[in-house]
């Protein structure tokens, strides 16, 4: 069986998505899904080398959909209930959805609520099982001020991302190589 | 009590968190949903419930009843102003 090597990596924050919207809906998207698309297409890749039915995606949400659950549950009392479209965003998968409808990727996907430790294993399992050709893997990091106010932790808003495919690329997936932001910023300096 | 197309499209715009678009750009009579108009979905369309209760003190319990209703710009003005008038 071919390597199963990282082609490419990106890391986004808040800062990233002042400049870069994503069409007309993408206000629509709460911050966890604006921040995994954004940190997808800044990984630049041609999703149209692969056959999109083989293309799987992995996500980690650090605090699954806490900010949007909290968002959700405060706008109860609003006139006419809260946000149906918030509602949609109440579940920590809903940025697998978005970037699925982005880029029309139909293969296999998983989601992780907690550390990135264990996509690049799942998504690797995905390549050695033969269920893809290559996987999109990303790790959310987001919390609102409000929502980390509850459990005592910072606010954080930033995404990575990177994609893993068979043959030739970066840098092959080494068996240690867990951690997807360490990673992304190791790539990002230079040195993977 | 009149409702003028522009302040609608504005909330419309304000309440989907619609980017780059201004009321301007938005034909009254083309359609919210479907091709050729807006391309609003399901979802839009419980969020523009929840607005015309909001906004407009409008309930709508039966979708059924407010279907007609969310054709168009043109159509759901006429249908605020005729539940406003009522």
């Amino acid at each position: 069986m071919d390597k199963i090597v990282i082609t490419a990596t990106s890391q986004v924050t808040e800062a990233d998505l002042e400049s870069a919207r994503l069409g007309t809906r993408f206000g629509r998207l709460d911050l966890q899904s604006q921040l995994a698309l954004r940190a997808v297409e800044s990984l630049g890749v041609d999703f149209g080398k692969f056959s999109r039915d083989r293309i799987a995606i992995c996500l980690a949400a650090k605090y699954g959909s806490l900010s949007t659950d909290f968002d959700f549950w405060q706008g109860r009392d609003a006139v006419g209930g809260p946000s149906p479209t918030l509602f949609a965003y109440t579940l920590p998968s809903a940025a697998i959805g978005e970037i699925a409808i982005r880029h029309s990727l139909t293969g296999p996907n998983l989601c992780l609520v907690g550390g990135s430790q264990n996509v690049l294993p799942e998504a690797a399992d995905f390549l050695r099982r033969d269920e893809a050709d290559a996987c999109v893997c990303v790790f959310c990091d987001v919390i609102s001020p409000a929502a980390a106010n509850m459990i005592h932790a910072s606010s954080a808003a930033r995404a990575c991302a990177l994609f893993l495919a068979r043959g030739g690329g970066l840098h092959e997936l080494r068996e240690f190589d867990r951690d997807m932001e360490s990673l992304c910023a190791r790539f990002r300096a230079g040195n993977p | 009590m009149e409702i003028l197309p522009e302040e609608l499209k504005a909330k419309i715009i304000q309440s989907l968190n619609l980017e780059d678009i201004t009321p301007d750009q938005i034909d009254n009579d083309a359609p919210l949903f479907g091709t050729g108009g807006m391309e609003l979905d399901s979802i839009d369309a419980l969020e523009l419930v929840v607005m015309l209760e909001r906004e407009y003190g409008i309930v709508i319990k039966d979708i059924e009843v407010g279907r007609p209703a969310f054709k168009s710009v043109n159509t759901l003005a006429a249908f605020i102003a005729a539940k406003r008038s009522t």
